[in-house]
């Protein structure tokens, strides 16, 4: 029996370690991905002023910030019993979509297209997007350029590109000037050609590495994502849908209500936590989410080329199921969120100044509350 | 001669400097809402204003700084450290 | 060329996105620099030799991060701590404000999707007891607070590093950055932050919310009260609290709120709310921070 370690996993974000378990007859028999960090979020939040979480769980990831800022500005949302206003909701929408350009032009780009562009024999030490850099700059830029859009949305919405701060309990601090909206405008219909650029490129290597698509550790499992109006890919408020691996529908419900259908499942040797269908079980309940999720759970793409993109997608690999494909799923996302962005900025309604239900009365000191229970 | 620079762009105007100072070293221009050296010649160069200003708006030039022995050596090491 | 390592400890990776953050500008960077180590980039496992500048983010948390910290302080010559959890242990220094059990436990044993386990001990590294910034482990030859520090800070810092200039940027409060005007109005009430709605043109400490932009360091533009939020001190203390043994981020916010209002010091205490996050959230990892006689840090924490 052999262990092989794989330490550190790079070009991820966080810290993880895979050992792969080979037996005499060197053949695989086990594989494990170990997360190697937990910083304990969960405990050292309880004690906050609630209204602080939005600025506290961005720290969570740098990467994905924006997200947790505006999930934390929803739940307090419901802690309050505030609803923000339409316009609140679109900026917090636009908002969101900043990220998903940014991210998902970071995962892509930066992280996994060295393998496809540079091939996965090249030498590690250029594999990478220094390495891109020199031997095509042309693409390098392609994705500095599609990243800085996302951030430069996200730093007018948000306040900042990196932990945004508008996302608050009812709404948003700050909305955006109609100067703001033309130049974030231009800028969005630019990432949309930027996309189209890195889709030009990406597509002939999906071909080329058809095989290792089909063959890389393919797996079948459940897949659980947002949906809104019957089947609409949805990034920031809708249902949440699980689907099994042939597509049917197993459950549908409202966020809220996640602890009735999801249950973690601690395993001593990954200080991450395994989530998986509780009224199912583990691990036959176990399900991904993401890109590949999103656009499996979902038939629609509400904006015009990621729908063509998606189309032709859906009709060469139907019900995805192997994790390359995620590649491809992120892309067709990173083409909605330009297209999206752009719907929503042509919309003058962004600009509106309605932008925060407010608190109807002053809260309680903590020795008024231990008084009146 | 003490001279003290104000840095308008980090000045908040918030007047702590005329209150606080002993020797009625500064004014607050009421147009301006910023602080004007008006007594450069009083300054005893006690840093009173320079502690209690929130933005770190004024410099002192040509005053003698008694060094400052309090000050933990650990905290020194950071304090000349950061960039 | 400079060679350049940047190494993540316990970090959200925010600081090296803030370095992916110079976009374009990162070609000034690599001109004159070969990063040879950056697992969130590259696939270089090992730590390598001859490190010129390295730079290290994030709080040390478990065994793993002190050993890498350690090797990448042996193999480098300038070690710069980057970002406000690796200059005084940043935001995973919240953890302190329990025990290590109750931490542990609010993740695996006593949680409401979790059927209770023990803490996991195979193959990950052990966690620390507290949370410690690089200098408690390290020599630190360069310290640049931020959450992250922004682009342009980033690059007015990086760029004259690697071309062995001494970069000469500001090393002033948050207020500097903000453009609100701070006035005296009486009042003798402080506000939560979601209560009310703030005067978009008025210091926050005037309208009686907590803002901590006069004890926080800052070349971070005020971003934050720009966009109609306080400042939450995440640039880590400014640098006439670190220095004054007697001047905290406490007694700081309560000094400037009293003197604006006219409320007394020991009302404006008494109306405080949730120091352990809001006043010291950032810095309870630091050393120097805890040490200061006037400190609540040690109240706060449990060891």
């Amino acid at each position: 029996m052999k262990n092989i370690e794989i330490a550190p996993v790079s070009r991820i974000e966080g810290h993880a370690k895979i050992t792969v378990q080979v037996d005499d007859s060197g053949n695989v028999s086990d594989a494990h991905f170990h997360v190697m960090e937990i910083r304990g979020f969960e405990k050292f939040l309880e004690g906050a002023a609630v209204e602080e979480a939005p600025r506290i769980t961005p720290r969570i990831c740098g990467v994905c910030q924006t997200a947790h800022h505006i999930a934390a500005a929803k739940a307090t949302d419901q802690v309050f019993g505030l609803q923000p206003p339409e316009t609140a909701q679109k900026l917090r929408e636009l908002l969101l979509l900043g990220q998903y350009l940014h991210s998902h032009a970071l995962h892509f780009y930066f992280l996994s297209a060295p393998d496809l562009v540079m091939g996965p024999e090249s030498d590690p030490a250029m594999r990478n997007v220094l390495g891109i850099l020199k031997t095509n700059p042309e693409l390098a830029m392609t994705a500095i350029k599609t990243r800085k859009i996302g951030q430069e949305i996200t730093g007018i919405v948000g306040g900042k590109p990196i932990s945004p701060v508008t996302a608050i309990p009812g709404g948003q601090s700050r909305g955006i000037t109609s100067e703001q909206q033309s130049e974030l405008l231009a800028k969005a219909k630019d990432a949309v050609g930027l996309v189209e650029k890195g889709v030009e490129v990406a597509k002939p290597l999906f071909a080329k590495y058809a095989d290792e698509i089909e063959l890389l550790g393919s797996v079948e499992t459940h897949f659980g994502a947002l949906t809104k109006n019957g089947g609409d890919l949805a990034f920031y408020d809708g249902d949440v849908k699980v689907i099994d691996a042939t597509g049917n529908s197993v459950h549908e419900f409202a966020p809220e209500s996640y602890l009735e259908y999801i249950e973690e499942k601690v395993q001593p040797w990954s200080y991450m936590k395994f989530p998986y269908l509780k009224q199912i079980g583990f691990p036959e309940g176990n399900y991904r989410v993401g890109a590949l999720a999103r656009l499996n759970v979902n038939n629609n793409i509400p904006t015009e080329r990621a729908s063509e993109l998606y189309a032709e997608y859906k009709e060469n690999f139907g019900m995805a199921q192997n994790p390359l494909l995620y590649h491809y799923a992120r892309l067709i996302e990173l083409m909605y969120s330009a297209e999206r962005a752009v719907q929503l900025l042509e919309d003058d309604g962004i600009t509106g100044t309605e932008i925060r239900q407010k608190l109807s009365e002053p809260l309680m000191t903590k020795a008024e509350a231990k008084e009146s229970s | 001669m003490v001279e003290i620079l104000i840095d308008e762009d980090a000045c908040v105007g918030c007047g702590s400097c005329v209150d606080d100072c002993p020797n009625d070293v500064y004014k607050m221009n009421e147009e301006t809402w910023k602080t004007n050296v008006i007594n450069a010649d009083d300054c005893m160069a006690c840093l009173s204003c320079h502690e209690i200003c929130p933005a770190q708006a004024m410099t002192h030039k040509n005053i003698h700084v008694a060094k400052r022995l309090y000050i933990d050596r650990r905290v020194n090491h950071v304090l000349e450290r950061i960039i | 060329m400079v060679n350049i390592a940047i190494e993540t400890l316990a970090s959200c990776s925010g600081c090296e996105v803030s370095i992916l953050d110079l976009h374009e500008d990162i070609t000034k960077l690599i001109e004159k620099a070969d990063i040879v180590s950056a697992p969130i980039l590259m696939d270089i496992k090992e730590i390598p030799d001859d490190i010129d500048i390295a730079i290290v983010t994030g709080s040390v948390r478990n065994v793993e991060n002190k050993a890498r910290l350690e090797e990448l302080r042996e193999k480098s010559k300038i070690l710069i701590a980057y970002g406000t959890c690796a200059c005084f242990g940043g935001i995973t220094g919240m953890a302190d404000l329990y025990t290590p059990e109750e931490v542990n436990s609010r993740s695996f044993t006593e949680n409401p999707s979790t059927e209770p386990a023990e803490l996991p001990n195979e193959v990950v590294p052990e966690l620390l007891s507290i949370v410690h910034p690089a200098a408690d482990f390290t020599k630190i030859d360069g310290f640049i607070p931020g959450c992250p520090p922004k682009e342009q800070l980033t690059h007015d810092i990086l760029i004259p590093l690697i071309n062995d200039e001494a970069p000469d940027v500001p090393k002033k409060s948050v207020c500097a950055d903000c453009h609100r005007e701070m006035e005296h109005v009486e009042y003798d009430k402080i506000h939560r932050r979601i209560e009310g709605e703030a005067d978009p043109g008025k210091c926050f400490l005037s309208q009686g919310y907590v803002c901590l932009g006069s004890v926080t360091l800052g070349r971070c533009g005020g971003l934050c009260t720009e966009a109609g939020i306080p400042c939450h001190g995440c640039g880590g203390p400014s640098l006439d609290v670190l220095r004054e043994p007697s001047h905290d981020i406490y007694n700081g916010v309560i000094k400037r709120i009293a003197h604006l209002s006219k409320m007394p010091e020991k009302d404006v205490e008494k109306q405080l709310y949730d120091i352990g996050h809001i006043m010291y959230g950032f810095v309870i990892g630091s050393t120097t921070m805890e040490e200061k006689q006037v400190s609540l840090i040690p109240q706060l924490v449990k060891k």
